[in-house]
């Protein structure tokens, strides 16, 4: 009887955890477009991302399109976009929202109303918001013209 | 056995004065699960009452109270409830001699009543750079509930005079459960964590209980 007692609290330990399979918080996709001709892409040989709340860097090199996450904190996210030498200061604003998603995914953040603010720019000239509602992130959000 | 040896069983029995088969009726405690609720800061209170009111069958009614605290790295939440389970078990062990133990195979209906309380949770950024704090909501999602079918097997052994241990498993099966806006039935008293690949889950009880007979 004791045996069975031990044996039973060892099964207990082997259950199958449940895992995240669904989609959690979305980021921000940010696609890079050539001022001069704005129906073409233009990719970036060096860009950096600089959160300006953490000081955390993103690095990327001869993108297009970059896909960087938001602050869930705050209704705000502030960025330094650092291409070569040149760095410009971009602001973003947004309303959160908290969605439930799963037991195993607990809460994701959508975010609303998206608005985007560019600061002591050097080389960005010009954006443009193509989707104001970060639910999703397969697609574009922001174009950005340089 | 023959048929004339039959018959005189069957003759030998009306002479002896009708031996009366005792009414048996056993309370249990589930032990097992009140240690462990207590080690994770938790409670839980399982209560079953079983009798055996023909032949080789028992009617069982089990009852309990939980009050747990699920706490992951994503979700802190309490929850408070009640349930019930009313079934039928039937014993398929021969006993040697005057032994009394039984092991059954039975199915019950349960039904559980129950609330959350959503303490806190964080939220889930695979990527953050910016760490996700913790939201500290206190939320209440009440009048939930949910029913389901326990298929249990369960041994019970008489340990000393009248008192049982006893050890079952139960596979459920979730036939229905609440909706609540903005947040999921997760953990249910009595079934335990519902899971999101299948409607079954999986429960072990280690009980300890007492027989009345009379």
């Amino acid at each position: 009887m004791l045996a069975m007692w031990l044996f039973a609290a060892l099964l207990v330990s082997c259950e199958k955890d449940d895992s995240c399979i669904d989609p959690t918080t979305p980021n921000l996709v940010i696609q890079f477009y050539d001022y001069d001709s704005p129906e073409n892409v233009k990719s970036i040989a060096n860009l950096n991302v600089v959160y300006l709340e953490t000081g955390d860097t993103l690095k990327f090199q001869n993108v297009d399109e970059i896909k960087i996450p938001l602050n869930v904190n705050d209704d705000s996210c502030l960025l330094k976009l650092v291409k070569d030498t040149a760095s410009d200061m971009v602001s973003f604003t947004y309303q959160r929202e908290y969605v439930f998603v799963s037991k195993a995914c607990g809460f994701k953040t959508l975010f609303h109303n998206l608005e985007m603010n560019v600061s002591h720019a050097q080389w960005i000239k010009d954006f443009e918001i193509i989707n104001h509602e970060i639910v999703i992130d397969t697609s574009a959000h922001v174009k950005i013209f340089h | 056995m023959s048929a004339q040896q039959d018959s005189l069983q069957t003759s030998l029995d009306s002479l002896v004065p009708h031996k009366r088969q005792p009414v048996k009726i056993r309370i249990g405690f589930d032990a097992g699960k009140y240690i462990w609720a207590r080690l994770n800061d938790s409670e839980s209170y399982d209560f079953y009452i079983d009798a055996n009111f023909y032949k080789n069958y028992y009617l069982i009614f089990l009852t309990g109270y939980e009050n747990h605290l699920t706490n992951s790295s994503l979700l802190t939440y309490h929850t408070t409830g009640n349930y019930y389970k009313l079934g039928i078990d039937y014993n398929i062990y021969e006993n040697w001699l005057d032994m009394d133990n039984d092991i059954t195979i039975g199915v019950r209906y349960a039904y559980a009543g129950f609330d959350y309380q959503l303490n806190s949770f964080r939220i889930n950024q695979p990527e953050a750079v910016i760490t996700p704090e913790i939201n500290e909501v206190n939320k209440y999602f009440t009048n939930l509930s949910a029913h389901w079918l326990d298929f249990t097997a369960k041994i019970q052994a008489e340990t000393f005079k009248n008192v049982y241990l006893g050890y079952a498993v139960s596979l459920k099966y979730l036939m229905s459960y609440s909706d609540p806006d903005d947040f999921e039935v997760l953990y249910i008293p009595g079934f335990f964590e519902r899971n999101s690949y299948s409607n079954f889950g999986f429960g072990m009880q280690y009980f300890i209980s007492y027989r009345f007979k009379f």
